[in-house]
Formats: C-alpha cells, structure tokens, sequence
C-alpha cells in the first residue's frame, strides 16, 4: 500500500513542515486520513499530502558534505570579518563604534 | 407553535437523532479493530461526528418539550426509538469475556451501510437547510458541511471495494444482498411529516426521498457495474425488494435488544447522576 508524506502549516505566515507518514489505499483516502491523523483538532490551515515515491530523496554524504575545505562559504567568516572591521576602527579613532556594525 | 405541529417536529428529530446515534454507536465499535489504524481513526471520528449531530438533534427536541438532551438519549423506553431497523445491526464480533464470542469482522456491511446511509442524510439535510423552524435550519447547515466530508470517504471507499480486488467486490456485492431491505427501509415517514411539510418545517418527506436517492445511487453503480433492485419506467422507479420498515414507529430486532442494553447500561445505574 502507498506511503504518504505529510506536511503541516499552522498558521498563515508559518511554513510548512513535515509532520510524519501515513498508509492509504489512495490518494482520495490517504487526504482523510491525513487530516485526522495530522489536524484532528483542527490544527492545520493548510496540509500538503505526499506520495512518499513523489518525493527525490538525497543522502549521498559526499555530494552533501563535501570533503573539500569551504570555509568561505561559513558565516563564521562574515564574523571575522566584522571583528576585524571594529579593531581597525578602533585603531582609526574613538566615538563611532557600532554605527555601521550594528 | 400549535400542539400538534410541535409534536410532530419533535418526533422527527428524534427520528434524525436516533438515526445518528445509533449508526455513530454501531460504527464506534470499529475503534480499535478496523482494516487500518490510519482507517480505524478515520472511521472512529466519523462515528464521533454523528453521535455530535444527534446531540444536536436531541437539544433541538430538549428546547422544545423542556427535557434534558441525555434523558432524550439514554432514557426513554426501548421502543420509543425511531431510527432505520439496519442502522442498529451488529457488523463487528460480539466480544465475550468468556470467549464465545459471537458473529463475524464485515468491514464491507459496515462501510457500504454508511456510504448508502450517508446518500440519504444528505438528502434529508438538504430538505432541512431552509426549514421555517430556524433553529432547526441553522443547526443542519453545520452539519451538511461536515456531512460533504463522509460522503466522499464513503466514495473512495465504494470504488476501492468495486475495484480492487475480486474478493473486494464480493463482499461488496454480498453486503448489498444483505442490506437491501434495511436501506430501503430509510425511506419510512415519521407520523406527521405531511403537517410538517405544509409548514414548511421540512421541504420533502421522507418517503419522498427515494426516487431523489436512487437517482444519485444509480452513478454509483453504473459506473462499476453494481446492480440497483429497482428499474427506471418511464419516470417513475419500480423497486423490487420489500423495505424493512417499523423503525419509524418503534419496532427493532435483535440488534436493537444489544444495542439498547450496552447504551443505556451506565445510564440506568445513576439515571439523575451527573456525569
């Protein structure tokens, strides 16, 4: 029998998130099942129900986590970068710390 | 509101009442035991929801007469109930602590009664959402919004059972033979739906829900070659089986004698508890 993904979103600006899975004989089914599995009290605004064959899953860990060094892709180094900033404003003069870091 | 008009509107909604609670109660049963667990929840909800709908129905009687909606329910005697004869039948096994139990698992009994079930409520709904008695108009618009959603679970599950499997569909077809005479016995007035439809409490009787019925009925069965006992002359329907009536006027079988000591049992034991 058909596995079902199962996506929620709660509220009008939230986002939808997967929420879990589900067995259904068809996809008319699988949607009724869906609501009172995943918004039995009425805690969905909008459901997104998935056939899990739908769905391209990807777990190859070298295409994921590319062994190659990327420290230039890392937000850490945007940090860096603002700390280094602030010393060299420092250095400069006094006063206007913060005003274009902040 | 004169007597008689009021008498007649309170016999028909808890007809409609008895109908829900006891079609929500035989289906209940399913929790716990149905073909799927994703099944199981879905059908046990759909049970929830009915037994919701006769609570309505019986408050609506309750303001009428002064009666409390629980008396309405559980303590009246056993034949002042009215629902449809096949809506009390057991479809499940009857647990016995001893362990003999007793009848058999007919998924297909269960599903194909609530599809056909739910064809008539939704017509007898709509013959409501206009009613003169506002209460009563405004009470059914809700539930026909949430009815919508049941007939469509009974359409996916009427053509998985038509199509899915040979085995699928002899249960189906073994299941309508059995049915036959209790779903035609939906279409049983209760006594003075005629002055209620000159006030314009209800826009058709009852019994006048059949041809309407069986005209939305006979898609479904055309369409996987599934047989109606009834034929199309002209304009007019001629149905080949005898109904099983009485329901309307109190009279019930075996299914009824369990059914009625199971529900009221807890009742019966503190009538004026509260609980």
């Amino acid at each position: 029998m058909p596995i079902y993904e199962v996506f929620r979103q709660e509220e009008e600006a939230g986002y939808l998130r997967h929420e879990g899975s589900l067995e259904a004989p068809s996809a008319e089914l699988a949607v009724h099942y869906a609501r009172e599995l995943y918004s039995r009290r009425s805690e969905a605004i909008r459901l997104w129900v998935v056939p899990r064959e739908a769905i391209i899953e990807v777990t190859d860990h070298d295409f994921l986590q590319p062994p190659l060094e990327r420290t230039h892709r890392m937000g850490e180094g945007y940090r860096v970068t603002v700390a280094k900033r602030r010393q060299l404003r420092q250095g400069a003069g006094a006063g206007k710390e913060g005003q274009h870091d902040a | 509101m004169t007597p008689d008009v009021q008498e007649a509107l309170c016999r028909y909604l808890l007809t409609l009442a008895d109908d829900e609670l006891v079609i929500g109660l035989r289906d209940a049963e399913w929790t716990g035991i149905a073909p799927m667990v994703e099944e199981d929840v879905a059908f046990s909800s759909l049970a929830q929801d009915e037994i919701g709908h006769a609570r309505l129905c019986y408050t609506l009687a309750a303001e009428l007469t002064g009666r409390d909606p629980d008396h309405l329910a559980y303590l009246r005697p056993k034949a002042a109930y009215y629902h449809a004869r096949v809506l009390e039948e057991r479809a499940t096994i009857m647990y016995d602590p001893e362990g003999k139990h007793s009848g058999k698992v007919q998924w297909a009994k269960a599903i194909t009664r609530r599809f056909l079930y739910d064809l008539f409520d939704n017509l007898r709904l709509e013959a409501l959402l206009a009613s003169s008695y506002e209460p009563l108009a405004n009470a059914m618009r809700k539930v026909y919004s949430e009815e919508r959603y049941h007939l469509w679970h009974g359409e996916a599950w009427w053509k998985t059972l038509a199509t899915s499997s040979t085995i699928a569909r002899e249960h189906l077809e073994t299941a309508l033979t059995a049915l036959w005479p209790g779903i035609l016995g939906f279409f049983e007035d209760a006594p003075g739906e005629d002055t209620l439809q000159s006030e314009g409490i209800i826009a058709a009787r009852t019994a006048h829900l059949l041809t309407p019925w069986l005209e939305r009925a006979q898609s479904y069965f055309t369409q996987y070659q599934l047989s109606l006992p009834a034929q199309k002359v002209g304009e007019n329907w001629q149905v080949t089986i005898e109904p099983l009536t009485g329901g309307r006027v109190g009279q019930h079988g075996a299914g009824w004698d369990e059914l009625y000591e199971e529900m009221t049992m807890v009742r019966r034991l503190e009538p004026e508890g509260t609980w």
